[in-house]
């Protein structure tokens, strides 16, 4: 049986907007296993994102509890949810994000700064997940020498470096046509199968949903399917 | 890897035209430091040389405020020469001139810089045929003076090119006429503007009277004997104060320490203008870069691990700044000193805090910006960036 990693139990969050709150999710539970290939979808407002960064340790829920390999999120200091975020997560967002005063492979390496990883080493595994994502002559370009699709496989490898056990993306393919679209999946696909990765993509492109692919479907905060 | 001092370093550069800005006003801070303290460690530098080298013992009236208004006693001469340590007394007078060639010493409401400073000396003791001779200076042109000289001037070198002088020439001092018999250096511009004269002829063109002198300077058989002998002068003798040339250097060193706390006062404001530069600078830059920030922070940077980030490109600004400001100023120090003649000097310990204050300033202006980044809510940051 396939190993759990994030298991979410009955989790509530509220924000407070001005003067009222908003009840972003309402009692969700999920559990995402080793290998998945998940998919959060759902209409905009729904609560998706808000879901992928409690499941990202960057937020915390405002009732139930999510468990990371076993470990209860809530019980964690700021510095340790950072640790978790390094070395087990990995982040791809929507607009690429890369620092643009940085080359390609220092924005695949930067996630390696604060652990002090040899810099030679570091390169090498940048270069090769580079090359596997199709990236091998845009080494020392910067962000805005590179295409969308580029940036975005850019920042899937800078996602990839830690060797994370998964792998969130928010709207991956929310900035590019979908021909780059379906070249961007075919990579995180390629990933999952290759390396066993799991990810977890929020989205409301359902056209990229294969079949075998775990669907949670969110809609008031709820989910639905 | 990547690090932390190498992206420290790109981002800095990727906003040129701000790091520039932000270097400069840092850097004209520095200068202006470099400049002041300059000329305090000049200024006292070239007393504890000049005053510290003066060989025998000073004697002037007490409590005068200069021996430019000082006024001794020429009884004092063999009073003092009956102390058994001390082996001659050399009396001199000194004064401005008050026209050289008939311009005047303030000429057009300027300082004219030929204009003179006239010292008296009795050339049977000080001149060449006597006892003694001025230490600090060297003869280029000519000669020293000599008992026989009545109207007849040793010039500075300063004052001998102003008003086109040789030997032989004809210099009027405060319309009367005098024959130059020497030029003489000291080797420092500013010092250079003096006027050698017999003491007899220098009390009349002064209007000082015949049985004074501004200064007695008193030479001991032994120059190790001149601290002993000056406390002996102030002690035995009412009306004088007696100091060595290491007396005078202290003491005129610790009105500049007063100068220097003034100086420093002023540097002081200038380099809060510089912190506030960079504290400036850096918030705006990491105002701009909260999405990065943001993204970093999902990507596992921790608080302290962007705290370190922005505070090393504060204190690279910092300390690239003082380096800057210190060439530029240690430049512009060389440039003035021969302009000016005025004595400056960029000594080592003022080099080295300059950079260090820079740079501590870097850290500081840093440190709000710093925290400011590193409390940030990621998803807010990546969100509305």
């Amino acid at each position: 049986m396939a190993k759990k990693i994030i298991e979410v139990k009955d989790v509530h969050k509220y924000f407070k907007l001005g003067e009222t709150y908003v009840h972003a999710l309402r009692g969700v539970s999920l559990t995402i296993n080793e290998g998945d290939f998940v998919f959060i979808i759902g209409p905009s407002g729904s609560g998706k994102s808000t879901l992928l960064h409690l499941l990202g340790a960057l937020d915390v829920p405002t009732k139930g509890e999510i468990s990371f390999q076993g470990n209860r999120l809530s019980e964690m200091e700021e510095d340790i949810l950072s640790v978790i975020r390094r070395k087990k997560i990995g982040f791809i967002f929507q607009a690429f994000n890369l620092m643009q005063s940085l080359t390609a492979l220092e924005n695949v390496t930067i996630p390696l700064v604060p652990s002090s990883v040899d810099e030679r080493v570091a390169n090498a595994r940048a270069v090769k997940l580079m090359k596997m994502l199709g990236l091998g002559d845009r080494i020392y370009h910067t962000p805005n020498q590179l295409s969308g699709g580029q940036q975005q496989r850019v920042a899937i490898a800078r996602a990839l470096i830690n060797d994370p056990i998964i792998v969130l993306a928010d709207e991956p393919t929310g900035e590019v046509d979908s021909v780059t679209g379906n070249e961007i999946f075919s990579y995180l696909r390629m990933m999952n199968k290759k390396f066993n990765k799991t990810f977890v993509i929020v989205t409301h492109d359902t056209e990229y949903i294969k079949k075998g692919d775990l669907i949670f479907k969110i809609h008031d905060g709820k989910i639905v399917n | 890897m990547t690090d932390m001092w190498k992206i420290a370093f790109r981002n800095l550069l990727s906003k040129k035209t701000r790091t520039l800005l932000a270097l400069t006003g840092l850097m004209i801070a520095v200068v202006g430091v470099v400049g002041l303290i300059s000329i305090s460690d000049g200024i006292k530098n070239m007393v504890n040389e000049s005053l510290g080298s003066l060989q025998g013992v000073q004697v002037v009236q007490k409590d005068s405020l200069s021996p430019m208004m000082s006024k001794v006693d020429m009884k004092l001469v063999s009073e003092i020469e009956s102390f058994p340590e001390v082996d001659f007394v050399a009396p001199r007078v000194f004064g401005v001139a008050s026209s050289i060639d008939g311009k005047p010493f303030l000429s057009g409401g300027g300082f004219s810089m030929g204009a003179g400073e006239i010292i008296g000396i009795d050339p049977a003791i000080e001149g060449s045929s006597g006892k003694t001779g001025f230490t600090a200076a060297k003869i280029t042109q000519g000669r020293f003076l000599k008992s026989s000289d009545a109207y007849s001037v040793v010039i500075g070198k300063t004052i001998a090119d102003d008003y086109k002088k040789m030997v032989g020439s004809i210099v009027e001092i405060n319309d009367i006429r005098f024959k130059v018999v020497g030029i003489w250096t000291t080797g420092s511009s500013s010092t250079d503007n003096t006027i050698l004269m017999p003491i007899d002829i220098a009390r009349k063109l002064l209007g000082f009277p015949s049985d004074k002198a501004a200064m007695l300077t008193v030479y001991t058989k032994d120059p190790a004997a001149a601290e002993s002998i000056s406390k002996k002068i102030e002690l035995r003798i009412d009306s004088v104060d007696a100091k060595t040339g290491t007396e005078y250097a202290q003491d005129v060193t610790s009105v500049l320490g007063s100068l220097d706390v003034f100086f420093w006062a002023i540097s002081l404001i200038a380099v809060l203008v510089g912190g506030v530069g960079i504290l400036n600078t850096m918030l705006m830059s990491v105002m701009e870069r909260f999405r990065d920030f943001g993204i970093l922070k999902a990507i596992g940077w921790s608080n302290g691990n962007i705290m370190t980030l922005v505070i090393s490109e504060s204190i690279i600004l910092g300390t690239v700044g003082g380096m800057a400001g210190l060439a530029a100023g240690y430049a512009l120090v060389e440039i003035a000193k021969p302009v000016l003649g005025f004595p400056m000097q960029v000594t080592p310990t003022l080099a080295v805090t300059a950079v260090l204050l820079a740079a501590s300033l870097g850290l500081i202006g840093g440190l709000y910006p710093a925290r400011k980044a590193s409390r940030l809510n990621p998803i807010e940051a990546i969100r509305y960036g």
